[in-house]
């Protein structure tokens, strides 16, 4: 399916069998209390208010924003490692409760067990599920190979680099084959030059395993070079303030796609829609007005200028 | 490390030693008669008294004292420590400050207390034992369970973990250094205190084997009895730093 296409479906990708989505996000709102600095009362703060996006079986979309914006806690709802205050998360639509098998999430940060070797570590999610040792190997191996860690099988993390570490934390997730798998700021913590491999290597394990991605990021380079569609949001209070579609080609490698006149156009427009200078995309998440950003097509004026 | 390094480290170990084993032996000729002993003399009395048999005797009997007032406190610490440090945390504001007193106590001072309370004897010996090393192994403990890596946590609750997993797949791999460094602490603290109680009052034991050897004026076996404790005391520690390392072998070591 094109960008086009879901640009005329307004946004939000109409799949052609008629699936339900396999994520749909309605009216997420989401308060913490909090203590007051100075008197100490308890204060109730909104970190995310009226949250809607769907996201399609397959399909990778990436959540970009400031940081305090709440990215971390919307994955954490659909995770289900925390519940919303208000609204509700369907995945496959059910109804999100708890945190679920189909659904793996990469934590920022790696939070690698230190005690587990890169294969214990992988097969963690595995010995939860009682899987018999031998099979435990056979899909450890698999995962190892598929992130290139292979040799490195008995090393502890802290005799791994930082992107090391990062793909074990992926493979672990991918090893209990979630068909969500929700990543926050993976590549954040890793050189620049790490990154564009690791982000290519993820392109090319979600082309490999069609498995549906939420990426959160702060990057804009990386929310667009990975995504189908880029959620934008903005703070005080977190909200979605747009979804915009990205029509590059695929199978895509980042270092194809940055110097483009398309990702140039792309990247200023979300860059505008995060400064707060971009038009408002109305009430809703899904905005009317998204730049159309096909290959060789002109862009429309007021859309991005 | 190699072999080679290990022989080193060893010999280099073995010189200090055996350099103060040498100065003793020759300083014991300019020190008047009756103050001190000499190395030579000690180790044939000492062995002297292996032989008879006295000596293993006293040591089981002061082992064992250690090992039911250790294992208790360990036990007991770790399973108090576990309690305060995750699942009852909110009991903690009405139990630590109270503890923390508790350890402030000098546990000396306890022993006359313990003497009234369980009678002379291995029970209440055993009770100073476990009244000097509980505190060790119990605050370790529960401050490593309290600052269990969050991150961890969540990584382990998003793959499906219950309690139970979450207790033995992350709460205690993450404490056990914790819970080490209390064992350590205590297994010296044991030792101290065996020996202090079994001076005080006492007719078996290490301790008592010792005041006995200085009130018979038997210098030798008073020096023995002190290298002999310490030995003692140096091996305990020996099996738990080798224990340590067997189980936190995932563990950086910052100065390798
Ligand atoms: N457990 C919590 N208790 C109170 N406030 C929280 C908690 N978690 C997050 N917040 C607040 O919610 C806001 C969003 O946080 P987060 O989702 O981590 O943002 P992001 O990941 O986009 O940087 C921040 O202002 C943060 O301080
Ligand atoms: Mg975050």
């Amino acid at each position: 399916m094109s960008g086009a296409d879901r640009i005329a479906a307004g946004g939000v990708t109409a799949h052609e069998n008629n699936r339900p989505p396999k994520i749909e996000i309605h009216g997420i709102e989401r308060i913490f209390l909090k203590k007051n600095e100075t008197n100490g009362a308890q204060e109730s703060f909104v970190a995310l208010k009226d949250v809607n996006l769907k996201v399609e079986s397959g399909e990778f979309v990436t959540v970009v924003g400031p940081s305090g914006c709440g990215k971390s806690t919307l994955l954490f709802l659909l995770s289900g490692l925390a519940s919303p205050s208000r609204g509700e998360i369907l995945i496959n639509g059910d109804k999100v409760t708890g945190p679920a098998l189909n659904c793996g999430i990469v934590l920022q940060g790696y939070a690698l067990f230190p005690w587990r070797s890169v294969r214990k570590n992988i097969e963690f999610g595995l010995e939860l599920k009682s899987v018999p040792k031998k099979e435990r190997k056979e899909i450890s191996d698999y995962y190892i190979n598929l992130v290139d860690l292979t040799g490195f099988e008995n090393h502890y993390p802290y005799q791994l680099s930082g992107g090391m570490q990062q793909r074990v934390a992926i493979a672990r997730v991918l090893a209990y084959d979630p068909d969500v798998l929700l990543m926050d700021e993976p590549f954040a913590a890793v050189d620049a030059q790490t990154r564009e491999t690791m982000q290519d290597e993820l392109l090319n394990i979600w082309e490999k395993t069609q498995k549906t991605i939420v990426l959160v990021t702060h990057n804009i380079e990386e929310a667009i070079g990975l995504a189908d569609r880029v959620a934008v949001m903005s703070r005080n209070p977190g909200t979605i303030r747009d979804v915009v579609p990205v029509n590059l080609p695929r199978p895509r490698r980042i270092g194809g796609v940055r110097n483009t006149p398309d990702f140039q156009i792309l990247s200023h427009h979300i860059w505008e829609l995060l400064q707060d200078k971009g038009s408002r995309g109305g009430s809703g998440a899904q905005s009317a007005a998204v730049p159309r950003v096909d290959i060789g097509e002109h862009i429309r004026d007021d859309a991005v200028i | 490390m190699s072999n080679l390094a290990k022989s080193r480290k060893f010999f280099s170990g073995i010189v200090p030693v055996l350099a103060f084993f040498a100065l003793w032996e020759i300083g014991a000729n300019y020190v008047p008669n009756g103050l001190i002993s000499r190395p030579s003399r000690v180790f044939v009395a000492m062995a002297r008294e292996f032989a008879g048999g006295e000596l293993f005797r006293q040591t089981g009997i002061s082992l064992s004292r250690i090992l039911l007032g250790f294992s208790v406190a360990a036990v007991g610490g770790i399973v108090f420590g576990f309690a305060l440090g995750t699942f009852f945390r909110r009991m903690e504001r009405f139990f630590l400050p109270f503890f923390q007193v508790c350890e402030k106590l000098n546990p000396f001072a306890i022993i006359p207390v313990f003497m009234i309370l369980f009678g002379v004897g291995t029970l209440e010996k055993a009770a100073v034992v476990f009244w000097a090393s509980f505190w060790p192994v119990l605050f370790n403990t529960q401050f490593a369970a309290k600052a269990v890596d969050p991150q961890l946590m969540l990584a382990a609750r998003s793959m499906g973990a219950n309690r139970a997993e979450l207790f033995a797949g992350v709460i205690l791999p993450y404490t056990m250094p914790g819970i080490f460094t209390g064992l350590k602490l205590a297994v010296r603290v044991a030792f101290f205190m065996i020996i202090a109680s079994e001076v005080i009052g006492a007719s078996t034991g290490l301790g008592w084997f010792y005041v006995r050897s200085s009130a018979l004026y038997k210098l030798d076996l008073m020096y023995g009895s002190i290298l002999y404790i310490t030995l003692l005391s140096i091996l305990a520690n020996f099996i738990f730093e080798r224990l340590e390392k067997h189980f936190m072998s995932w563990k950086e070591d910052a100065f390798s």
